[in-house]
């Protein structure tokens, strides 16, 4: 799968890697499927937020809300927390750019390659984070009517906890890239 | 990473360590996981009232003339698209045990991977399905009125790209673990 380059760095470094047609592909799908992702959740959550009749509308519906108790800054504070959400899940896709450039570029089992794929996993924990400490503002900010009205998973779901796991995992992952890189790196300045 | 870097990141004591606690972490968690969505998905179906007066509310339709037969027809499917699901917490549990057992850059843990990969593409695809599925078995009706988003959600793709992405490094990890194959 993958075709060892022997590009001289002139430095004692692993020799990086250059990936082969299917892996590079599986990069560029990787980082064009990450930014649709971005833009297509981010722009549902917008165009649903901007339509502030049928969002309060629901609420009022499943939670007995007085649409009368939503005031203007509550609701738009409240979109200006998915705005925020939004930009933690951007850092995120920023990181899975970077990690598959340097995938793109050889640089596989290298320190900065591993760090970078604990980048993308920080960037997630960060992002769950910003879900499940975002979620409670929001409802603050429409009404706290609310609070007694949601039941326990609309606070932390099962959702959240398959995303910490994949973190956990991707983290996991780039302790061992990590491990791997130092001890390729150590190898090749002894030889 | 040649044989000798393979074999020398699977005897680091420190390493092994961490991914032993990591690895174990990740496995409970998925179990968790599973279980939680599970029975909060089943907690869920048996509380017809409920469902009844949120779609009614919702979607102006009268969800209590949905005959019981319906209605138990959709939770199953709904249930049993969680197979795939416990299916690919059984893949996560082997693939971590690889990890703590300390075999990183080897074929089995990169196979491992790589089944992980495919049956969470399996196990998105099949929740895909059964939604539309389910909601046709509860009422045309209410098939016609969800809106557009309910079908094919932002998640999906996510655990698409999430799959693709793991199914990359199981390559990376195949071809760190070829020259150990053979040696």
């Amino acid at each position: 799968m993958i075709d060892d380059a022997t590009i001289e760095t002139g430095e004692a470094t692993a020799p990086p890697l250059v990936l082969d047609k299917s892996l590079r592909l599986a990069c560029y799908s990787i980082r064009a499927v990450a930014l649709i992702w971005w833009l297509w959740s981010s722009a549902l959550a917008f165009w649903i937020w901007s339509d502030r009749e049928t969002t309060v509308g629901r609420w009022v519906k499943l939670y007995d809300l007085d649409p009368a108790s939503v005031s203007a800054a509550g609701y738009y504070g409240s979109t200006l927390v998915v705005v925020a959400i939004a930009a933690v899940a951007a850092v995120m896709v920023y990181f899975v750019w970077r990690l598959t450039r340097s995938y793109l570029d050889g640089r596989v089992f290298t320190v900065e390659a591993a760090g970078q794929l604990r980048k993308v996993a920080l960037a997630g924990f960060a992002a769950v984070a910003a879900g499940v400490i975002g979620r409670p503002i929001q409802v603050a900010m429409i009404s706290t009517s609310m609070f007694g009205k949601l039941p326990f998973y609309a606070w932390f779901g099962p959702p959240d906890l398959l995303y910490l796991v994949i973190c956990g995992f991707l983290l996991a992952l780039s302790v061992i890239f990590e491990a791997a890189a130092e001890i390729a790196e150590d190898n090749a300045k002894i030889v | 990473m040649t044989d000798a870097d393979a074999l020398s990141v699977s005897q680091t004591p420190a390493l092994r360590k961490k991914i032993r606690s990591l690895g174990g972490a990740i496995r409970w968690a998925a179990v968790v996981w599973c279980i939680w969505g599970l029975g909060l998905l089943s907690w869920q179906w048996t509380h017809r009232a409920k469902f009844d007066a949120q779609v009614s509310k919702l979607y102006q339709i009268d969800a209590s003339a949905i005959p019981d037969g319906r209605y138990f027809g959709a939770a199953a499917v709904s249930l049993a698209s969680w197979a795939a699901t416990a299916a690919l917490v059984a893949t996560v549990w082997r693939m971590t045990q690889t990890f703590i057992d300390g075999r990183y850059f080897t074929l089995e843990a990169a196979r491992r991977l790589r089944l992980v990969a495919l049956t969470g593409f399996a196990a998105t695809l099949i929740d895909i399905v059964a939604r539309p599925i389910g909601t046709a078995i509860l009422s045309s009706e209410l098939l016609a009125k969800l809106p557009f988003y309910v079908w094919l959600r932002p998640q999906d793709l996510l655990y698409a790209l999430i799959c693709g992405f793991f199914l990359a490094l199981a390559s990376i990890f195949a071809e760190a673990s070829a020259p150990n194959a053979k040696s």
